[in-house]
C-alpha cells in the first residue's frame, strides 16, 4: 500500500472514531449529526469491509461506491438483529456504535494486512474510471477537475432543487386545510363525578366560545345532535362564558358532576360567540360503574 | 504489458472482449473530459423538479392549470436525461452520472408531494414498526397495522441506525434510507447489465427501462420494506455475477455476498422469493444448456438422457446454484424462527386473486373495468390512452428484443432466464381484469421489468444505431430523428406507467378525499389521532376506518383493530343499527373506543374500501355510507361521545361494555 493511501485510511479511522462519538453521545446537534452520521451508517462500513474482503484493484470506482453503499445498508438492516439478543436491546445509538466498531475493525485489518507492503512515494499512478492497472512506467494525467462552466451549471441545478424542496415544505406546512375546533370531555374520577373538559382552536382566526355543562339523570329526549337541552332530570352544572382562543391555543378545565349515579350523562355544549344558538360542538360522558 | 480497458466511445465499448484485447496502448486515448452532456441536462431536470414543486403548490390551493405543470415538469425531469443515457457516443461516466441524477430527481417527485411527513398507506405500517422498535428496544413487537411487518425488521433497523447516528426525525430519515436503497438498486442494475452484456450502452438502456416501470416513481419510493429489498436484491444479483468473473477472492467475495443476502431475507419476503425464483430459473436453464445436443443427430430427448460432465463453458460458470441454495436455506431458517406469519399472510393476499382469475376464465363473473377507480370514477380518455399505449409499446417491442436474444445471446443461460422473466410482463397484463389481480400485477411489474429492461435494451442499437455517428451530417440528422423517436416512445412508456402504477388523484396533493390513502391524511385526522395519545394514553383498542386506523396506530400510538389482528370493523360501522351482536363482538375483541369519520358519508372511497376488503356494500349500491349509519352511536345508551372536531367523533363504550360485562 502506498504511504498516501495508508495515511488516507488512518484519516478515515479518525473520522469513524469521531463520527461514532458524535452519534453515540448526540453531540453537536443536527448539523454535525448529519455530517458525521450519514457517512458512518451509509458508506464507511461497507467501504471498509469491501476493502478487507475484496482487496484487489480489479474493482472500479463506481463498483466500489455501489458496494460501499449497498453493503453499508445491508449491515444497517442487520444491526438490530445483532443487538436484539444483547443486553440493552435495540437502540439507534447502539447501532451507531456497532457500525462504527465494524468499520474500525475492518480498517484495522486493512492497515495491519498491508503494513509490510508500504510503497514509498513517487510511484503513484492515478487511474481514471474504467481503467485497470498498467505497467509501472505508464502514467496518465490525473482526472480533470470540473470546469467553471460545469461547476456553475451544477451549482445552478442544485440551487433549483433546493428551491423546489423549500417551496414544497413551505407550501405544505402553511396549507392548514379547513379550520376546525376540537372539543372533548373525559371522566377523570368517575366515582366523584370529576370530568376534564377541553377546547382547542384550529381555526385560522381567533374565536370566542361559550360552554355549558349540564347533567341529566334520566332518559334523554334526543341524542347529542339535538339543539335542545336534555329532557331528563338534571340541569346546568357549570358555564364558561367568552372563552377566547387564538389559533392553536388550547383551553382546559375541570368540573364536578354532582351525584354521578349509574346512567348519569354529563353533556357539554360549545357555542361560538358569533352563532350563540347553534350547538357548534357537543360531547358527552355517561357514568357507569367502573367507567373512565 | 497489460492492456488498459477504457471505453472512450460507445463503439469501442460495444466491441467484443477479444476485439478489445487487440487495442494497443497507443490506441488508448489520453484522458479528457468524460462528463459529456451531464451538467446541462441535470440543470434542465432540476428546472423540471422546480416546476413539479409549483404544480404541487397549485394543487394544494386547488388552483387551475395543475396537470399541465405536473406532466410538463415530470417529463422535463425525466426525458432529456433518459434519452441521453442511452444515446450512442455517451461516455460511461456520463451515463452513470445521468442514471444517478435520474434516480435522485424521480425520488424527489413523491417527496415534493408530501414533504411534511409520511403519508402513504404502507408507510404508516413501517413507521409503526419503527416506533415499536424504538420504544421497546426489541424486535418482533406485534404491529396492529400489519401483523407480518415485525417479522421483517430490516427497513426499520436501517432507519433506526440512521436516526441514531444523525438525530434526524423519522420524516427525514425515511427518505434518506429509501433514497440510498434506490441508488444501490440503480447502480447495481447498471453494473449487472454491464457485466452480462459487456456494453455500457445496453446496461444504461436496461436500467432506464427499469426506472420507467409503473411503480418506480411513487410506490417504490415509499418507506416500505419492499423499497429497501429491491435495492438489496439487485445488489445480490450484481455481486454474484461480478464474483463469477474469476478475479474475485473466493472466500472474501462469498462473505461479501452473504451479508446482503441475509439482509434481504430479513427485510422482505416476496422480493426474496422472487430473487430465489429467478436464480432457480437461471440454474434450470443453465442445466438445460449443459445437456444441449453437441451433434445435430442427437435430439433433445437423447441429450437429456445422457450423463454429461459439467461444462467449463464460461457462460455457464456464472450459474447461481450455490447462491440459490444459500438463499433457500436462509429463507427456511427465517420462516422457522421469526417469519412464521408470512405464509398465512401471503396466501391471504394471493388466494383471492387466484379465485378471481379462475372465475374470470370460467366466465363466472364479468372482467373488471380498466382505468376505473374504486369509487367507480373512470379516468379521462387521455389517461386511458396513455396507459394502454404504455403497455402496447412495451409488448410491441418485446418480439424484437427476443429476436436479439436468439440472434446474439442464445448461448447465454442468463439471457434466456431474463427473456423468460420478460415474458411475464404480457402474461401479467391479464391480471388487470380482476380487482385483486390488478394489485398483484402492479407488484409484479417491479420484478418482471428486470427482464423487460434487459431484453428491450438489446434492441437499442437496432433502434438507434451508433454507426450513424460515423456517416457525416446525414448520419447525424438520422441519428437525431432516431433520438426523437426514442424520446417519443419513452414518453409514452414512462407517463403511461406512472398513470397505471399510481392513482392519478394521489399523484398530487389536494383537499381531503374519502378512502384516498395519502389524500385522506390531513390536519383534521391527524389532530384526532394526536388527541387520543395525549388524553387517553397509548395502547387503547380502537375500531375505525382504513385510513384513520393508520393514523391512530402512529400519531396516536393506539392499537387499532382490523380483520388482520382482531376483528373486522365493517360489521360495526356498515349497518344502520348497533345491536347486541355488535356489542358482543366489541366486548370479545376488547375494543373500547370507536372513531367515526363523518366525511365517509360524502363520497365513495377512492381505493374501493372504507374499512377493509370484502366489506358489505352500503345500500343502495353505488352510494356512499348513509350519514345516519355513522351517527347511530349517538343514540346508543351508555355510549359517550368524548371527542368532537366537527368531522371526526370518538366514542367511549367503556360504560356500556362494563355495565353488561
Amino acid at each position: 500500500m502506498r504511504v498516501a493511501e495508508r495515511r488516507a485510511w488512518l484519516v478515515l479511522a479518525g473520522f469513524v472514531v469521531l463520527a461514532t462519538a458524535v452519534g453515540a453521545a448526540g453531540w453537536g446537534g443536527l448539523f454535525l449529526g448529519i455530517l458525521f452520521g450519514l457517512p458512518l451508517v451509509l458508506v464507511i462500513p461497507g467501504f471498509a469491509l469491501a476493502a478487507v474482503l475484496w482487496p484487489s484493484g480489479s474493482l472500479g470506482r463506481v463498483e466500489r461506491g455501489a458496494i460501499a453503499i449497498g453493503l453499508s445498508l445491508a449491515l444497517a438492516a442487520l444491526s438490530a438483529l445483532a443487538l436484539n439478543w444483547l443486553p440493552g436491546g435495540v437502540d439507534g445509538r447502539r447501532s451507531t456504535l456497532l457500525l462504527g466498531t465494524v468499520a474500525l475493525a475492518a480498517i484495522g485489518i486493512v492497515l495491519e494486512r498491508d503494513r509490510r507492503h508500504v510503497v514509498p512515494e513517487g510511484r503513484e499512478v492515478v487511474l481514471e474510471e474504467g481503467e485497470v492497472a498498467l505497467s509501472p512506467g505508464a502514467r496518465f494525467r490525473r482526472a480533470t477537475p470540473l470546469r467553471p462552466r460545469q461547476m456553475a451549471m451544477l451549482g445552478a441545478a442544485l440551487g433549483l432543487v433546493v428551491a423546489a424542496v423549500v417551496l414544497a415544505v413551505h407550501s405544505a406546512t402553511t396549507d392548514l386545510g379547513p379550520g376546525f375546533t376540537q372539543a372533548w370531555m373525559v371522566a377523570q374520577q368517575p366515582a366523584t363525578g370529576e370530568v376534564a373538559v377541553g377546547l382547542q382552536n384550529e381555526e385560522h382566526q381567533a374565536r370566542t366560545y361559550d360552554l355549558q355543562l349540564s347533567v341529566q339523570t334520566g332518559p334523554t329526549g334526543q341524542g347529542p345532535q339535538g339543539g335542545t337541552p336534555p329532557s331528563g332530570q338534571g340541569g346546568l352544572v357549570r358555564e364558561w362564558k367568552r372563552v377566547r382562543l387564538s389559533p392553536g391555543q388550547k383551553w382546559t378545565a375541570t368540573a364536578t358532576v354532582p351525584n354521578p349515579a349509574p346512567g348519569t350523562v354529563a353533556d357539554l355544549r360549545v357555542y361560538r360567540a358569533d352563532a350563540p344558538t347553534h350547538v357548534y360542538r357537543q360531547v358527552q360522558v355517561t357514568f357507569e360503574a367502573g367507567a373512565r | 504489458m497489460r492492456r488498459g480497458r477504457i471505453f472512450p466511445s460507445e463503439r469501442r465499448a460495444d466491441l467484443s472482449a477479444a476485439e478489445r484485447e487487440q487495442l494497443s496502448q497507443e490506441e488508448l486515448l489520453p484522458l479528457r473530459d468524460t462528463w459529456g452532456w451531464f451538467f446541462p441536462l441535470f440543470l434542465v431536470a432540476a428546472a423540471g423538479v422546480l416546476i413539479l414543486a409549483l404544480a404541487d403548490e397549485r394543487a394544494r390551493a386547488s388552483a387551475p392549470g395543475v396537470l399541465p405543470l405536473f406532466w410538463g415538469g415530470l417529463l422535463l425531469a425525466y426525458l432529456p436525461m433518459a434519452v441521453r443515457t442511452l444515446a450512442p457516443g455517451a461516455w460511461r461516466r456520463e451515463r452513470i452520472a445521468l442514471l444517478v441524477a435520474l434516480t435522485v430527481v424521480l425520488s424527489l417527485v413523491k417527496l415534493l408531494e408530501q414533504p411534511a411527513g409520511l403519508s402513504f398507506f404502507d408507510e404508516f405500517i413501517h413507521w409503526r414498526s419503527l416506533i415499536d422498535l424504538q420504544q421497546s428496544h426489541s424486535l418482533f413487537t406485534p404491529n396492529p397495522l400489519l401483523p407480518v411487518s415485525p417479522s421483517y425488521p430490516g427497513l426499520e433497523s436501517a432507519a433506526a441506525a440512521v436516526i441514531g447516528a444523525t438525530g434526524l426525525p423519522v420524516a427525514a430519515a425515511a427518505p434518506v434510507v429509501v433514497g440510498a436503497a434506490r441508488l444501490v438498486l440503480v447502480l447495481s442494475l447498471f453494473l449487472f447489465f454491464e457485466q452480462a452484456s459487456g456494453s455500457t450502452r445496453v446496461a444504461a438502456a436496461g436500467t432506464v427501462l427499469y426506472i420507467s416501470n409503473p411503480r418506480f416513481v411513487f410506490f417504490d419510493d415509499q418507506f416500505a420494506y419492499e423499497s429497501l429489498a429491491l435495492g438489496l436484491a439487485a445488489f445480490v444479483l450484481y455481486l454474484h455475477l461480478r464474483r463469477s468473473r474469476g478475479d474475485a477472492p473466493a472466500s472474501g467475495s462469498w462473505v461479501l455476498l452473504a451479508i446482503p443476502v441475509l439482509a434481504l431475507v430479513v427485510t422482505h419476503h416476496l422480493t426474496t422469493y422472487a430473487l430465489l425464483g429467478f436464480l432457480v430459473l437461471w440454474v434450470v436453464v443453465a442445466e438445460l444448456f449443459r445437456r444441449l445436443p453437441r451433434r445435430p443427430a442427437l435430439g433433445w430427448g437423447q441429450a437429456l438422457r445422457l450423463a454429461r460432465p459439467p461444462s467449463r463453458d464460461p457462460e455457464l460458470a456464472a450459474e447461481p446454484l450455490a447462491l440459490a441454495v444459500f438463499i433457500l436455506a436462509a429463507v427456511v431458517m427465517w420462516l422457522a424462527t421469526a417469519g412464521w406469519a408470512t405464509l398465512g399472510y401471503l396466501l391471504g393476499a394471493i388466494g383471492p386473486s387466484i379465485q378471481e382469475v379462475a372465475a374470470l376464465l370460467l366466465q363466472h363473473g364479468p372482467p373488471r373495468q380498466l382505468f376505473q377507480g374504486g369509487n367507480g370514477q373512470l379516468q379521462p380518455l387521455w389517461q386511458r390512452v396513455l396507459g394502454l399505449g404504455s403497455a402496447l409499446f412495451l409488448v410491441g417491442m418485446l418480439p424484437l428484443g427476443l429476436a436479439q436474444v436468439w440472434r446474439h445471446w442464445r448461448r447465454q443461460p442468463l439471457a434466456w432466464a431474463l427473456a423468460l422473466v420478460a415474458l411475464g410482463y404480457p402474461a401479467s397484463l391479464g391480471l388487470h381484469f380482476t380487482a385483486n389481480g390488478a394489485q398483484i400485477a402492479d407488484r409484479l411489474s417491479q420484478l418482471v421489468f428486470l427482464g423487460v429492461g434487459a431484453v428491450l435494451a438489446l434492441t437499442i442499437d437496432l433502434v438507434w444505431p451508433a454507426g450513424l455517428l460515423d456517416r457525416g451530417r446525414a448520419g447525424l440528422r438520422r441519428s437525431g430523428i432516431r433520438a426523437l423517436g426514442v424520446a417519443g416512445w419513452l414518453s409514452v412508456v414512462f407517463s403511461g406507467g406512472v398513470l397505471v402504477g399510481w392513482a392519478p388523484q394521489l399523484s398530487l396533493p389536494g383537499p381531503y378525499l374519502v378512502g384516498g390513502d395519502n389524500r385522506s391524511v390531513d390536519t383534521i385526522s391527524i389532530a384526532a389521532a394526536v388527541w387520543t395519545r395525549q388524553q387517553l394514553g397509548p395502547g387503547n383498542r380502537f375500531a375505525a376506518d382504513r385510513d384513520n386506523r393508520s393514523l391512530l396506530g402512529t400519531y396516536g400510538d393506539q392499537y387499532p383493530v382490523s380483520e388482520d389482528n382482531v376483528m373486522p370493523n365493517a360489521q360495526i360501522f356498515l349497518s344502520p343499527t348497533f345491536d347486541r351482536y355488535d356489542l358482543s363482538l366489541l366486548r370479545r375483541s376488547r375494543v373500547r373506543y370507536l372513531l367515526v369519520d363523518r366525511r365517509l358519508s360524502t363520497a365513495l372511497p377512492l381505493v374501493g374500501t372504507y374499512y377493509e376488503p370484502g366489506e358489505p356494500v352500503p345500500q343502495p349500491a353505488g352510494h356512499p355510507i348513509p350519514a345516519g349509519w355513522l351517527d347511530k352511536f349517538d343514540s346508543v345508551p351508555g355510549a359517550s361521545r368524548i371527542y368532537d372536531n366537527g368531522d371526526i367523533r370518538i366514542y367511549d363504550l367503556g360504560a356500556l361494555l362494563d355495565a353488561r360485562g
